[in-house]
């Protein structure tokens, strides 16, 4: 590309970019950093939502390293993207470097090449006598019927077919070209949205800028077994609200997911661990043989702080929705959720100067009997007690999807067949002096072209061709 | 090379190196979005909430007075571990023009209710039902978050992290001593 000026930067640049080593380089690089990157989990795929300390406790140095230098997060360091953006650099100078001249020099083939020429060609033959203008208009019908496109000058003929299949590595270009484009499609903002939500029944939670909200309205669980480890199915109703109004709803299986201003919402999964809806609770009265006292129903996300069971009251003291009981540190809750409720209820009624005070623990219940249960004035048991499990649901928008990345691989594909199962054939043929000279060339699958060629020449009586000089090298 | 063909391969050239260094730019800018937070110096936003024992509290009505604004919840364990000094410097100072605002996260009254009885709080307790005032008004990231503000309402410290009684004092004292404007 040097004519003896001074080389500029833009030479060098362009050079470099224009080199296919390069290229492949930064595709190895590629590949070799994905590979790096499946060694430790990346940071979706962590039980922890600070990275900065969960690789150096997990994997210690190492993983700090690994944390620091982006493989936690591989598709978003600065050097993989770095890579993504110089291929995609590359492919367009490659293209142009190369396709541009290509594409020019195909156009402008001639019809009559010089005889020398067509005698140099891998594919040689040659036919004398008066017949042989005759032969060449035969030739070129013949080649017609095979679907090559033929063009004559007097005395002269090039038929070529499969010319596109010269750009198939283009094709390749274009389409991975168009992908890049789409991924990076996802920095518009508004294009791009994932997010996993968690939602208990009657629960609505706006997901994220995308201006609705999503409400489960029951959630089914079944499972395969007693025991409760296979779980058959789960699914949600789901609404989707707008503005304060209803605006989409589905029943959300696994697979079968809603879709609304171009965002999927799916069914992913479900929280293992049941909480508590509600209970019917019975007091019993222990002094009295177990006498039942009558029931209250209990809401355990909304707890009332008093309830009224016959002529006895019952005060909600404490109520902790997830109670962990530490010596150190006492009696607290771990989260807000019910999931293991701790009440503690002051008990009035008729035959009592002194309020009982006692506590109800659903999941602990032999610990409240023997740690506290003896002189218990009450007994608290469930009549009836509805559990239920909160729903995880997968939020995915790509608007780059469809319309870019998809077709992106199409062409991709296309190229790579074009590029692998489609050759381009040409063959010449030259009238000169009573002598009619045929040569022909392809890309690539020699025998082929050959064979078919042959097909049409031993009908015509000339002589079969056959390769010769296979370590010449082709031209283009 | 014609320089008409240099000329408009050195224009790609450009092009393409501003696309990749755009490209890599809005990539970060993407991905480090930076919270916002309140900065002190800035004026406390103004709210109104329902305390525990079914009052309407706003804000404003606080003028004049210095207000230590505390996020927490009873899941929260550096919470629980400073509540007991909040409360000696709620109980200390109040009659100097303290007041404290404990806004709880998204709990039930009853379980505050016993938690407040057990920890002996008697300053009012915020109830942030759906955690707007602290996620979206005052942009908590962690808990406990609490913010100084001073007669004027404006921030004048915050904190990310379990506060001392001395550390609550050392914010405190001077805003007291401060005129109220």
């Amino acid at each position: 590309m040097n004519n003896g000026k001074k080389r500029s930067v833009f030479d060098g640049i362009w050079d470099f970019f224009a080199s296919v080593k390069v290229g492949v380089t930064i595709i190895v690089l590629l590949a070799v950093g994905s590979v790096l990157g499946t060694i430790y989990p990346q940071t979706n795929a962590i039980p922890s939502p600070n990275p900065e300390f969960y690789y150096y406790d997990t994997y210690g140095k190492l993983g700090d390293f690994y944390y620091r230098i982006g493989l936690a997060d591989t598709f978003n360091s600065w050097w993989y993207l770095t890579l993504v953006l110089m291929l995609f650099i590359s492919l367009i100078i490659v293209s142009i470097d190369r396709g541009i001249p290509l594409y020019k020099s195909l156009k402008r083939q001639p019809v009559a090449r010089k005889v020398i020429g067509i005698k140099g060609d891998r594919l040689y033959t040659h036919v004398e006598g008066p017949e042989a203008q005759v032969k060449l208009d035969e030739l070129a019908a013949k080649l017609k019927k095979r679907r090559y496109k033929v063009r004559r000058e007097d005395g002269a003929l090039m038929a070529e077919k499969g010319r596109l299949a010269r750009f198939g590595a283009y094709v390749i270009h274009l389409g991975l070209i168009i992908t890049i484009l789409g991924v990076f499609s996802r920095l518009i903002p508004g294009w791009y949205y994932t997010d996993m939500i968690w939602l208990k029944e009657g629960e609505t939670k706006a997901v994220g800028d995308l201006g609705f909200s999503v409400q489960n309205n029951g959630f089914t669980l079944e499972f395969y077994d007693k025991e409760q480890t296979r779980a058959k199915k789960f699914e949600t109703d789901a609404v989707v609200f707008e503005d304060g109004k209803q605006t989409a709803a589905k029943h959300l299986a696994v697979n079968d997911y809603l879709t609304y201003k171009h965002t999927n919402i799916y069914q992913n999964s479900y929280d293992p661990q049941p909480m508590f809806r509600t209970g019917t609770i019975e007091l019993l009265d222990t002094k009295n043989n177990n006498k039942p006292l009558g029931t209250f129903v209990l809401d355990f996300n909304d707890p009332k702080r008093e309830y009224k069971v016959g002529d006895y009251t019952l005060t909600m003291t404490n109520y902790f929705p997830d109670i962990k009981i530490d010596p150190e540190k006492g009696v607290f809750t771990n989260s807000r959720d019910p999931y293991n409720p701790g009440i503690q209820f002051d008990i009035t009624g008729p035959d009592q100067t002194e309020p009982a005070r006692q506590w109800m623990l659903p999941l602990a219940g032999p610990f409240v009997k023997q740690m506290l249960g003896q002189d218990y004035r009450f007994d608290l048991q469930f009549k009836d007690v509805d559990l239920f499990h909160m729903t995880g649901l997968k939020i995915e928008r790509d608007l780059g999807w469809w319309p870019i990345v998809f077709p992106g691989l199409i062409i991709a594909l296309y190229g790579l067949v074009l590029a692998f199962y489609f050759q381009h054939r040409r063959v010449w043929a030259r009238l000169e002096e009573g002598v009619l000279h045929i040569g022909a060339t392809t890309n690539k699958n020699w025998l082929g072209i050959t064979g078919e060629l042959n097909k049409v020449l031993v009908p015509l009586g000339i002589e079969p061709v056959s390769q010769k000089r296979k370590e010449e090298p082709q031209q283009s | 090379m014609s320089t008409r063909s240099n000329l408009s391969r050195n224009i790609t050239i450009l092009v393409l190196l501003v696309a990749a260094i755009g490209i890599m730019y809005s990539v970060f800018a993407f991905t480090k979005k930076e919270p916002t937070v309140l900065e002190v110096g800035q004026a406390a936003p103004d709210f109104q909430l329902e305390t525990l024992d079914g009052h309407k509290v706003q804000l404003s009505d606080y003028k004049g007075k210095v207000v230590l604004l505390n996020f927490w919840a009873s899941w929260c364990e550096p919470c629980r571990q400073e509540m007991p000094d909040i409360e000696k410097a709620y109980e200390t100072y109040k009659d100097q023009g303290l007041v404290v605002l404990g806004a709880n996260l998204q709990e039930n009254n009853v379980s505050i209710k016993g938690f407040a009885d057990n920890m002996g709080m008697t300053f009012p307790i915020l109830m942030d039902k759906d955690g707007k005032l602290a996620v979206q008004t005052y942009k908590v990231k962690p808990i406990p978050t609490s913010f100084f503000i001073d007669q004027n309402g404006i921030l004048q410290a915050k904190a990310e992290a379990p506060m001392t009684l001395p550390f609550i004092e050392d914010n405190v004292k001077p805003l007291l001593a401060g005129t109220g404007g």
